[in-house]
Parts: C-alpha cells; sequence; structure tokens
C-alpha cells in the first residue's frame, strides 16, 4: 500500500548520489534542476548525469574542476539534447476546444420539430446518446 | 593582451583552442572509438592543454548532432560504464575536409607570422614618455 504521506524520492539527496555517487550532490541537484526548467527530457537529463559521473569518476577531479559552475554547464549541454515537447495552450488550441464542446452541446439538444440536420436525424443522436448511458 | 597568458595548466589562448578543438577531437576519434576522459588525455599529451570537460562534452554532443558521432554506452569494471564517441561515415570525410583545410588556414597565418620568429625586437627608446 502507498504512503502517499511521504514525499516523492525524486530530487532527494539520497536519490541524486545513488545517480551520480562521484558528484557532490548540490551540484548534481543545481544541474539537475536547470535541465528540468529548460524542458530537457528525463532520459536526456540522467544521461547527462551519467556522463558527468564517469568522467568525474576517471580524472578524479571534482564536478566543479571539470565542468565549473553546473547551472551554466545545464544551459551549455541543453542546446544538443531533446526537450519535453510543450504543452502549452495557444489560443488556436482554446477555440478548437471551445468549438469542440459546443458541437457537442449542440449534438446533445433535441432538434426543432421537423428540422433534420444534413447528416443525422435527431432521433438518431438521441439515441445514441441515451444508449450510453446506464439504466 | 590579457587572453594571451597562459598557465602552466592551460598553455595556449582558450581564443586559439576554441577555434582548433573541433577538428583535434575528431582526429583523436579517426584513430577508433574511444570516451571523453581519454580524449583529453589525448589531448594533453599531444601538448594541447587540460581540456575540461565543461568544454568537450557540448562540443561532442554537437557532433554527435550534425551526424558526424555516434554514442554507445560500453559497461566500465564495477562502475555505470563509459559513453564511447566513434566518427560516422560522414564524420570521417569531414575530419579529413576539416585537417585539410586546417592546414591551409595554419599555413596562412604562419606565411604572416613566421617573419617574426627571426629575432625578438629590439626596443627602441624614441618613445619620450616610454619609461615613465
Amino acid at each position: 500500500m502507498n504512503d502517499v504521506s511521504r514525499p516523492s524520492p525524486r530530487m532527494t539527496a539520497g536519490y541524486l548520489r545513488s545517480l551520480a555517487p562521484s558528484v557532490d550532490p548540490a551540484w548534481t541537484e543545481s544541474f539537475v534542476v536547470e535541465q528540468r526548467l529548460l524542458g530537457v527530457s528525463g532520459p536526456d537529463i540522467g544521461d547527462a548525469l551519467a556522463t558527468v559521473e564517469s568522467h568525474v569518476r576517471d580524472s578524479g577531479e571534482t564536478a566543479v574542476a571539470a565542468f565549473g559552475d553546473p547551472v551554466a554547464y545545464a544551459r551549455d549541454v541543453a542546446g544538443t539534447q531533446a526537450r519535453v515537447p510543450d504543452l502549452g495552450l495557444t489560443p488556436s488550441f482554446i477555440l478548437a476546444a471551445v468549438c469542440g464542446l459546443v458541437g457537442i452541446s449542440l449534438c446533445r439538444e433535441p432538434s426543432p420539430p421537423g428540422w433534420r440536420g444534413p447528416w443525422l436525424t435527431s432521433q438518431s443522436v438521441t439515441s445514441g446518446w441515451r444508449s450510453s448511458l446506464p439504466c | 593582451m590579457h587572453n594571451l597568458d597562459v598557465s602552466s595548466e592551460q598553455p595556449w589562448p582558450s581564443d586559439w583552442l576554441r577555434g582548433a578543438l573541433g577538428v583535434c577531437v575528431m582526429r583523436v576519434l579517426l584513430d577508433g572509438p574511444t570516451y571523453g576522459y581519454a580524449i583529453t588525455g589525448r589531448l594533453a599529451d599531444a601538448g594541447l592543454g587540460q581540456v575540461k570537460g565543461g568544454t568537450l562534452y557540448p562540443l561532442l554532443g554537437r557532433l554527435e548532432q550534425a551526424g558526424w558521432v555516434d554514442v554507445e554506452w560500453r559497461p566500465g569494471d564495477g562502475g555505470p560504464g563509459r559513453k564511447f564517441y566513434v566518427l560516422t561515415e560522414a564524420g570521417r570525410e569531414e575530419t579529413h575536409r576539416q585537417a585539410v583545410r586546417w592546414a591551409e588556414f595554419t599555413n596562412i597565418t604562419r606565411s604572416i607570422t613566421d617573419d617574426a620568429l627571426q629575432a625578438a625586437p629590439t626596443r627602441t627608446n624614441t618613445d619620450p614618455g616610454a619609461d615613465r
């Protein structure tokens, strides 16, 4: 059973240390946060962090000595990394969504007596809608 | 002339390194797949100085993005492994092209600067304010 009161293990010092045990956790956290803010995908953040870990372990240098400021380095490598698609609400997206909702609500209303739409009769729409409701 | 200051760790001006590093890294990769720290070792042994990871990996990322380099993670001894870089066929052709261009460029710059190798300039003391 999940304990919802516990904080997510992500971004805790222990979790970050497990990703890059040879790297100063504060450097790692700053790097990851900046990459997240830049919209870099999770797999690419992990790949970049593993590259830092590998280099620091091989060279014996600190992350600061080898890569400098974590925020600046996060911005440098972000230029060649995949980004998470932007799901922001653009005006055209909102307009399309509103038109869709209006269309659905119109279909739910019974048509005026004698009106026969170009594609569907009022009966066929109503019966189709009602058939989807529980008895 | 501040940017011509050199240190024991970095013997060349950073402006010069910025121009030469790409073709030099690609030349190292021409010898076969290798990983970042090994590339820095090769460059240091050749006399180019200690190239930092913060400079090398963004460059390698750009080479990968250009389609000149492929990457592959290989398992290490008891560690998380190493990211190996290998030239693609297009990368090998580009390395040759850049090496040719770099040779032309350095020939030109040397044709300009080599005359200055003959002798250190003697200081002429014609400027009355020079010793102030």
